[in-house]
């Protein structure tokens, strides 16, 4: 029994890879800001009554859609017929699916970091006259960003994972790249151990970062 | 902003005056037509059972609490009047500063930043003058070494002490203390008395006026000038500090000083 390993027939490809690469990271990084950035805000939205009745519920909804779903969703979309506009790249359609998303995890979790901020510092915070826009500021912010840390780290990496579906759509990603490499080469095994390669490479650096930040004094500042 | 009516028809005007406050936990009616005068420079501790009122009164007169009821005046000039603010909350908050139990750190600020913070944002004071302003009250309070320090690693003394020094810097006209000594060990209780006290005595105006909850009645006696007693939302004995616990005459304030005097065994 044996497999004769042959990694030499993807050396041409490897710039392909390499732009695949690119293209991951690119989804990835993009789609963990903007879903951060409009996760949090989601999450304080959702705090507030009575809107939280008919948001909540969406929220939930995009969550038990899988990712692979959204995508095919945002890029089948009839774009001309309901908005008079063209349909984006697959790139853009992947990185909007990706931020959905990022945005409800991150806000499911937001909501639930603001009932648990230190009732104490804010009100020591409004005992000095603080107002409320820099109690929010000051205390209740960095607050959050304390709790959810350790699960934006994870929600990132899941991220990275899960951008490689963005090549359904043709999204020229590494695995896109890879699918199209084996096409030609017919050499599946050596292919996916490079994809998964690069995956490591790019999870990794994540992975140690969220293991330094459980045991950090940031953390704990709270 | 709302203009704040003068009510001065005195020529003596009490730092702070407060006639008619009521105020409701819930179906709990917790103070019920409290009245009660300080004046410039006078130090009023009040005592009483727990769930008598003490500690809503403090939140109240600092509007951290929503009373139903009630006017008070600073100066001689109404901040709230029938129950209803008449300056925003963070200007009378700035005048009437609150020190708590549990001190209410911000805990992702150093020392330093937790000192600065409402003087900078607030006051608008500059950086580095908010910088020099919180090490000289460092200094006086004798937690100038942990400046660089986060909440979580300062001792109980330590913290409290930084609760003060953060609202003293602000230098207010009504310092609010909410049994800042439960919860600490002898010393340390000791250590956060004398700090307070040394506070006082170096106040350059001389016109600070202290309200302060506490269930030490050594500190009360040695630290006020008058002790007021409170039962049912109410002063039921207002006497000066010194005579208090042999003057006092109503059978609860006298059920509640002997309490303190009896062997718990």
């Amino acid at each position: 029994m044996n497999y004769d390993w042959d990694f030499s027939v993807f050396l041409p490809y490897l710039p392909a890879l390499a732009r695949g690469a690119l293209i991951t990271i690119e989804l990835s990084v993009i789609s963990s800001i903007v879903g951060t950035l409009l996760g949090v805000a989601l999450g304080i939205v959702y705090r507030l009554k009575p809107i939280d009745r008919v948001l909540l519920p969406i929220n939930d909804i995009l969550r038990a859609v899988p990712l692979l779903v959204l995508i095919f969703f945002v890029y089948y979309f009839p774009y001309t017929e309901l908005l008079g506009v063209s349909a984006p790249s697959a790139f853009a359609c992947a990185t909007v699916a990706l931020t959905i998303a990022q945005a409800v995890y991150t806000a499911d979790v937001v909501r639930a970091a603001v009932d648990g901020v230190s009732q104490g510092s804010i009100l020591g915070a409004r005992s000095v006259g603080l107002r409320e826009n820099e109690i929010w500021r000051y205390i209740i912010l960095p607050d959050i960003f304390r709790q959810i840390a350790p699960s934006l780290v994870a929600f990132y990496i899941g991220n990275i994972r899960m951008s490689s579906l963005a090549s359904v759509i043709g999204c020229e990603d590494v695995v896109f790249v890879a699918r199209t490499a084996i096409s030609q080469r017919f050499r599946s095994l050596e292919a996916w151990t490079i994809v998964a390669l690069i995956y490591v490479i790019l999870v990794l650096p994540l992975t140690i970062a969220a293991r330094k930040l459980e045991s950090s004094e940031w953390l704990k500042r709270r | 902003m709302v203009e704040a009516t003068l009510t001065t028809d005195q020529l003596d005007i009490d730092r702070l005056d407060i006639h008619g406050l009521s105020c409701a936990n819930g179906p709990l009616r917790v103070l019920n037509d409290f009245q009660m005068k300080v004046k410039m420079g006078e130090t009023v501790a009040i005592i009483g059972r727990s769930g008598s009122g003490k500690s809503t009164l403090l939140r109240c007169l600092s509007l951290l609490q929503q009373p139903d009821r009630g006017n008070v005046s600073l100066d001689g000039k109404n901040y709230l009047q029938n129950g209803k603010a008449l300056l925003p909350l963070w200007q009378v908050r700035q005048q009437i500063v609150m020190v708590f139990q549990d001190y209410n750190l911000f805990p992702n600020m150093t020392a330093m930043n937790n000192i600065t913070l409402a003087l900078e944002k607030v006051r608008k004071v500059p950086r580095k003058e908010a910088q020099e302003k919180a090490h000289k009250m460092a200094e006086k309070l004798g937690i100038g070494h942990v400046l660089n320090r986060y909440p979580n690693s300062l001792s109980g003394g330590q913290a409290q002490r930084l609760a003060l020094a953060r609202a003293m810097v602000l230098e207010p006209k009504v310092l609010l203390l909410d049994e800042i000594t439960s919860g600490l060990d002898p010393e340390t209780i000791l250590n956060v008395t004398e700090a307070i006290t040394e506070l006082r005595d170096s106040d350059a105006t001389g016109n600070l006026a202290i309200v302060l909850v506490t269930h030490l009645m050594q500190f009360a006696s040695d630290f006020a000038d008058r002790i007021c007693f409170l039962d049912g939302g109410k002063v039921v004995e207002d006497l000066p500090a010194e005579t208090f616990f042999q003057e006092c005459k109503m059978e609860a304030t006298r059920n509640f000083v002997a309490a303190f005097m009896r062997p718990l065994l």
